[in-house]
């Protein structure tokens, strides 16, 4: 696929695919074209050329509310959630809200359709407690995993990460990242995610692709990806 | 993250029962009208309910005054119900007039069921808002305000060239004399009235209070808050609008039919912007929530009574007063003034 | 009907004038301060009720009437400054730094409603609520017969003045120490404040000026118009039929839209009257339903 904002390549010529539960980690540096990667993905910029294609389907000039139905999630740099809301209502209004039917809407928030899924991704999140709160009082860390929370609420075949341990302490990445993966296995959904922390992408991911200058520049396993002296020397 | 930037900053590595206890005290102090209402205030609300159905005994001549306001607290709930949507209407006195001239045209058809021209009227604010709403849903912030407006502007200008239909500006006489087919006196029929529309006050006020609490409802502080992670979600923001945008309709019908019939009588001043003013007064000034609109309403035909006897040309400077100081210094309006007042005092003791 | 068509077509040009005068106020308070100013039309009001009132009272003394012309000028600009800082500083100006962002549209959306309604019955208590007509003042300069009919010269001017205008607040933008900061200011605030300038007293200086061309469209109209109570309530609405048409903060199509607006306007009033008080707001709805951003507005891309 292929974008340009006013003749400056963003992305040029990428080309990839992820593979049912494979968690893929995008690395670059500072406005390589991962971000704007992302928001072909979900349908909030669209690619001059190119396709980009979700189980088969063609997926170029839809709505991002008509990819989120069709599987793909999306979480985000700075958590986008609702200040005012609690925990527990973000993750129901996540399961239900999206789904078709006309009354389905208006079904009450706290119905015993979504209390499974609520239940469980608030136990894998580690939200529990905080469940009852706003999110206005929570930890920025507790945010991420919100957000990360309410894409996983949506039952995606793939999810989009955009940077999920930044502005997280370092000390709290590792466990953030334990949880998010141990979520993503057990759901078996695939993920992309764009990492600065090379030690969580080495940890974490089964693939790297590495991005330069809008353009893919290396793919492959982590170890031999993060050894090898070019993307060294470009990316680290 | 503006929004969390008044409250205390919360670092991610801090002593997590320190965390908790912050977020305990800081969510003890929010607004709590969406929770189910507890036992002291549901028994608050029933006394309330009881009082107001009382008043046409207590006090018969005001009888008329009291089903105004409850006519005038329906229109302003539909108002109240697209700010927490984060948009403002200053045009829906469309659907107000909408519902007090279909009452008009259909009373010498059915003069003697009420009730039936009242759900007409109501259901022509409905109609009216789905035509409108699926144009106008998709403007937010000063072109949703100014677009309601423009089109309420149409319809009264409309109204007043249709001399044949609507008799111009001399308006319509309406002529409705019973309930359920029964024919009713004037001091009966205002009665009735009264207990109609406060029957539909409590049915509908319940029927709303579900809504704030399904997706739908939930769905539209958040279309306030962050629209794109609406979409992102799976969820399309404009059709929650058009949802709300038709309640709010309805509403706006049934207490422009309620106000025609209590009246006896519609003017093109139904359709006018003065006329959504009020509507965007009462539900501001009575702040978010199902009873807030109707304390609105009540302030508002207090202050305008009181005006007409000591201020009759100067009402204008008062209600735009009343407007700044609520915006500024009472958020929530006068139903949300406790909590506002607890969130500023515990402001003050922090710093 | 040619010599029909020619007549509405100069009325419709010399009424867009005036429109675009106050269009312009709101366009530009619009682009520095994000503010749709509901009292918009209240300060076309005052402007267009302080001409006749000076009319008055140059018939009065006996003094002779055209001095109204200069006069009309200097109303326009007492207005703006008098009107203008007080209400932006008093009344507005702690509505630019509400939180959430979210509601700050709102609040401000309010906050110049409950100015408009202020400055409505304001102008109840200073003028009475009995029209002005000062329709002596159109015939000063004389007239010319175009096509058969007669305008006057009066009218005829202000369709240049109006240009005159625009040339002025142009240059005024671009060759000007604060006009450029005021350029700054409209398109990011932020920028601006870390470049040294002084934001908030742009915004002031932005809300002075708006007032001021809306003061001028009304002083400039009023005497060719009934100037009564209400005036001001039907003109912010057709002001902002015109800055929506046009696309909020550009000046230029602005001036278009206004002709278009004013034209079209006078047209209906000549062919098809039943629709002449709604042809505006069915050019507006007409032009957003296919441009939602106004024929020359622009979508400002949100970074996530």
């Amino acid at each position: 696929m292929y974008l340009s904002f006013g003749g400056v390549h963003a992305v040029r010529d990428v080309s990839l695919t992820v593979a049912t539960g494979e968690i893929l980690a995008i690395i670059g540096q500072n406005g390589a074209g991962k971000s704007t990667f992302l928001n072909m993905c979900t349908g909030y910029l669209r690619p001059e050329r190119g396709a980009i294609r979700i189980a088969g389907r063609s997926i170029v000039g839809l709505k991002p509310r008509a990819i989120a139905r069709l599987g793909v999630a999306r979480a985000f740099q700075h958590p986008q959630i609702f200040p005012q809301r609690r925990v527990v209502d973000h993750l129901r209004f996540a399961s239900v809200a999206g789904r078709p039917g006309f009354w389905n809407p208006f079904q009450p928030l706290d119905s015993p359709r979504s209390a499974r899924n609520v239940a469980e991704l608030l136990a894998f999140f580690g939200l529990d407690e905080l469940a009852e709160q706003t999110v206005r009082g929570i930890p920025e860390g507790a945010r991420k995993l919100l957000d990360v929370a309410m894409a996983l609420a949506l039952v995606p075949k793939l999810i989009l990460l955009d940077e999920p341990t930044s502005g997280v302490s370092s000390a709290e990445k590792v466990g953030l990242m334990t949880r998010l993966v141990a979520a993503l296995r057990a759901r078996e959904v695939s993920a992309v995610f764009v990492e600065h922390d090379m030690d969580v992408v080495a940890r974490f991911a089964d693939r790297v692709a590495v991005w330069v200058d809008g353009e893919l520049f290396r793919v492959g396993a982590p170890e031999a990806v993060l050894a090898d002296p070019e993307v060294k020397e470009r990316v680290l | 993250m503006a929004a969390q930037g008044s409250r205390a900053p919360i670092e991610p590595h801090r002593d997590p029962s320190s965390t908790r206890n912050m977020v305990a005290e800081v969510a003890s102090h929010r607004h709590p009208s969406i929770r189910v209402a507890g036992k002291p205030r549901a028994a608050a609300l029933v006394m309330a309910l009881a009082f107001c159905a009382a008043l046409p005994f207590l006090s018969p001549p005001d009888t008329f005054q009291f089903t105004i306001v409850l006519a005038v607290g329906l229109a302003g709930l539909g108002v109240a119900l697209l700010l927490e949507a984060g948009l403002i209407s200053f045009g829906h006195a469309l659907f107000y007039g909408m519902g007090g001239y279909t009452v008009a045209a259909l009373a010498p058809i059915f003069p003697r069921f009420g009730l039936l021209l009242l759900l007409f009227g109501a259901g022509a604010g409905a109609v009216l808002a789905v035509i409108a709403g699926l144009f106008i849903v998709r403007y937010r912030g000063v072109f949703f305000a100014m677009l309601n407006l423009a089109l309420s502007m149409v319809a009264y200008s409309m109204l007043l060239k249709s001399y044949a239909i609507s008799g111009g500006s001399e308006g319509m006489v309406v002529q409705v004399q019973g309930m359920l087919g029964h024919a009713l006196g004037p001091a009966e029929f205002g009665r009735a009235l009264f207990y109609v529309c406060l029957a539909a006050v409590i049915l509908l006020g319940i029927l709303l209070q579900y809504y704030r609490r399904s997706p739908a409802g939930w769905g539209l502080g958040a279309i306030e808050d962050r629209e794109i992670r609406i979409e992102y979600l799976g969820v399309p923001a404009n059709r929650l609008l058009l949802q709300a945008y038709v309640i709010s309709g309805f509403l706006g019908g049934f207490g422009g039919a309620v106000a025609a019939s209590a009246v006896g009588h519609v003017a093109p001043d139904a359709f006018f912007w003065t006329t959504s003013t009020v509507l965007v007064v009462v539900a501001v000034l009575g702040g978010r929530g199902v009873v807030g609109p109707f304390l609105g309403a009540a302030l508002y035909e207090l202050l305008s009574i009181t005006a007409a006897r000591y201020l009759s040309n100067s009402w204008e400077i008062l209600l735009g007063a009343v407007i700044l100081f609520v915006i500024r210094f009472a958020r929530d309006g006068f139903a949300g003034l406790p909590g506002t007042w607890r969130a500023t005092s515990l402001r003050w003791r922090r710093q | 009907m040619l010599d029909q068509l020619v007549s509405a077509t100069i009325n419709g040009l010399t009424s867009g004038a005036t429109l675009f005068l106050v269009a312009l106020g709101l366009s530009l308070i619009f682009g520095v301060l994000r503010v749709l100013n509901c009292a918009h039309g209240s300060f076309y009001a005052i402007g267009a009720f302080m001409a006749a009132v000076v009319w008055a009272l140059l018939r009065a003394a006996g003094l002779p009437g055209y001095l109204i012309y200069p006069g009309l000028v200097v109303i326009a600009i007492a207005v703006g400054i008098v009107v203008g800082p007080v209400v932006e500083r008093f009344l507005l100006h702690w509505s630019f730094s509400v939180e959430p962002l979210s509601r700050r549209e709102v609040v401000q959306l309010l906050a110049t409603f409950a100015v408009f309604l202020i400055l409505e019955d304001g102008q109840k208590l200073v003028f009475g609520t009995q029209p002005y007509y000062s329709g002596a003042a159109l015939g000063l300069l004389g007239a010319t017969r175009i096509a058969g009919i007669l305008h006057t010269n009066y009218q005829l001017l202000l369709v240049p003045l109006a240009g005159i205008v625009l040339w002025l607040l142009r240059l005024f933008l671009s060759r000007t120490r604060s006009g450029r900061c005021l350029v700054a200011v409209a398109e990011d605030a932020e920028v601006s404040a870390t470049m040294g300038i002084r934001v908030t007293r742009m915004q002031t200086l932005s809300f002075t000026l708006g007032a001021a061309l809306a003061a001028l469209g009304g002083a400039l109209a009023s005497p060719a118009i009934g100037v009564t109570i209400g005036i001001g309530a039907d003109m912010v609405v057709l002001s902002f039929a015109v800055v929506a048409t046009a696309g909020l903060g550009q000046i230029e199509g602005t001036a278009v839209a206004s002709i278009l607006i004013g034209v079209a306007h006078s047209l209906t009033v000549f062919f098809l009257p039943i629709l002449d008080t709604v042809s505006p707001y069915l050019i507006m709805l007409l032009v957003l339903i296919v441009r939602p951003m106004g024929l020359f507005g622009m979508q400002r891309q949100r970074s996530i």
